[in-house]
């Protein structure tokens, strides 16, 4: 299938704890499209835009509480010709009912970085990705969110998916 | 083919060259994160644990051996190593568990309170059900 990416060009990550509500606008978080889809990360991406220091704790991770009535944020198919989705997942970073990161699976990958002029991209090989299904928790949304500590600075993200 | 275990593997780039970076200090109470000074670039391949889709970042200075499930013949993270060798050395697959999962999703697709999709909330059960049943065998 075709991959998609799903970008929020500028945010502030807030750091919350495991099983804690997030803020809007201070997550990045694919939700599958329907029910029964699947469909896996490709590539990561988080570019530090901040004007002064800020060690980010960036983790990638499940969701036990899933986010409902979302604020749905851009897709773009990475191919042209790619054909439109049926039930695309949502990339979103508001919602109505704030998703939780899970405190048994929210921690799938760790991407500190410094927002200050700092980057850092995880990109998977080709049996190496991180699964989702459906669109309830705990396998149905992943998360880009900060973890508790550190100074969260404006940052941009970016994470590629493809559906199966 | 697949020439060797790492064979394939992904890589994660911290890029601190031009930035403060992150010292030690700043993720000591994070398990498992990876400090990257300021003026620093940091380059790993990085494999997805096959028992639970962590990403498990791989330390080439590392002396251990490191986990490797023989059934599934794969990385697999610590956390997961130990519960292999406790459970006497049962493989279950993540992509076993999403296949039980998802035949569970599609089986009650149309009744979105039906209890047995409670399951999906969480894995570790899928990760019991899917879990092969032990072989007797009879000399």
């Amino acid at each position: 299938m075709a991959r998609w990416a799903a970008a929020i060009p500028s945010w502030t990550p807030v750091a919350v704890a495991d099983a804690i509500n997030m803020t809007d606008n201070g997550h990045h978080t694919i939700q599958g499209g329907s029910g029964t889809q699947r469909g896996e990360l490709r590539e990561v991406y988080l570019g530090g835009l901040a004007g002064a220091s800020s060690p980010t704790i960036m983790v990638l991770g499940r969701n036990s509480t899933v986010g409902a009535t979302l604020t749905a944020g851009r897709l773009a198919a990475l191919d042209p010709s790619s054909a439109a989705l049926a039930a695309p997942p949502t990339s979103y970073g508001a919602s109505t009912t704030k998703p939780q990161r899970s405190a048994t699976l929210g921690m799938l990958l760790h991407l500190g970085l410094n927002a200050f002029g700092g980057i850092v991209r995880w990109y998977m090989g080709p049996d190496q990705v991180i699964s989702y299904l459906g669109n309830t928790a705990s396998l149905g949304e992943l998360s880009l969110n900060a973890f508790t500590g550190g100074t969260p600075g404006l940052l941009g993200s970016n994470i590629v998916f493809e559906t199966l | 083919m697949k020439r060797s275990l790492s064979h394939g593997a992904g890589y994660l780039v911290v890029d601190h060259r031009d930035s403060p970076g992150i010292s030690p200090a700043d993720v000591a109470h994070v398990p498992g994160a990876i400090p990257v000074p300021g003026g620093e670039l940091l380059e790993r391949d990085a494999i997805v644990c096959a028992h639970c889709q962590k990403i498990v970042v791989l330390e080439p200075g590392r002396v251990r051996a490191r986990a490797h499930c023989p059934k599934c013949d794969a990385y697999i993270c610590d956390a997961c190593e130990a519960a292999r060798v406790a459970a006497g050395g049962a493989c279950v697959p993540f992509k076993a568990v999403l296949d039980h999962a998802a035949e569970i999703a599609e089986k009650h697709s149309g009744d979105p309170e039906h209890p047995a999709l409670t399951a999906l909330e969480d894995p570790t059960t899928l990760q019991t059900d899917a879990a092969p049943a032990p072989r007797v065998i009879v000399p």
